[in-house]
């Protein structure tokens, strides 16, 4: 009956939802797209979602790293700073959590994607 | 010039290490093979001036996209412990951060494999069109 109850208590699940940028989902959707036409087993995005969990969790514990965030420090000129204040503020009417830290990690995430191809071709030159 | 054309407003955003090593490396390509002199401040403000004109006054961003998780007991508690055992260092360090970082460090490890797989799985699908 212990077991049982043990088993049952083991068989239970959380249900975590995660507000996660439009950008990694976008990512997310084209690599999960990739693996699909590749009749990869990871396809689902919870398995994929889950396995990264179980993959970050298990890499961290055999090496007892604690992971450092770091600072990343971004100068903006008045003018400039004063245009990204107004382009949160007309965000911030549709979705009033957007904050200006994720709006600049956008802008910083979609110019590595822009310029990741041209980067990549040079690594290739270079290499070659 | 003005005093006030210089002044330079700084914001500090902290971002994971796995996102500071991309992005190091990244400009580390730039500076050295396609744009010698170009500075990490200067990349940086390029980014920002990039998107503002990408971003349309009209056009509603895209805000935050909610996912779903179910996790096991198990998994659930390694989560907490990890937690824990990061707390003491970083104090604002959460569940949500660490599971961003799982993805993050996941779309970056397999990314290149898996598109080179893609990549002769084209090819060889054009092989057979032409062969057949």
């Amino acid at each position: 009956m212990e077991n049982e109850s043990n088993l049952s208590s083991l068989d239970k699940t959380i249900l975590y939802t995660i507000r996660i940028p439009a950008l990694l989902q976008k990512k997310i959707d084209s690599h999960l797209q990739i693996l699909k036409v590749l009749k990869h087993p990871e396809k689902n995005q919870h398995k994929w979602l889950l396995n990264a969990i179980h993959k970050k969790l298990l890499k961290e514990v055999n090496s007892q790293e604690i992971s450092k965030s770091t600072n990343l420090n971004v100068k903006l000129d008045d003018d400039l700073a004063d245009q990204v204040d107004k382009r949160i503020s007309q965000i911030n009417r549709v979705y009033p959590s957007y904050s200006k830290k994720q709006w600049l990690l956008e802008a910083i995430e979609e110019k590595l994607e822009s310029e990741n191809d041209m980067v990549q071709n040079k690594l290739a030159q270079f290499r070659k | 010039m003005n005093i006030l054309e210089k002044r330079k407003i700084q914001y500090s955003i902290s971002v994971s290490q796995a996102f500071q090593k991309r992005l190091n490396q990244h400009l580390f390509v730039i500076k050295k093979l396609l744009r010698p002199g170009c500075t990490k401040e200067a990349w940086l403000t390029e980014a920002v001036k990039e998107k503002l004109k990408r971003d349309k006054p009209n056009i509603v961003v895209e805000g935050e996209k909610r996912v779903n998780l179910r996790l096991n007991l198990i998994t659930n508690q390694n989560l907490e412990e990890r937690i824990t055992k990061i707390r003491p260092f970083h104090y604002s360090y959460s569940k949500k951060k660490l599971i961003l970082e799982a993805i993050h460090e996941k779309l970056e490890e397999d990314g290149e494999p898996i598109r080179e797989q893609f990549s002769k799985y084209q090819c060889s699908l054009s092989a057979s069109k032409e062969g057949g």
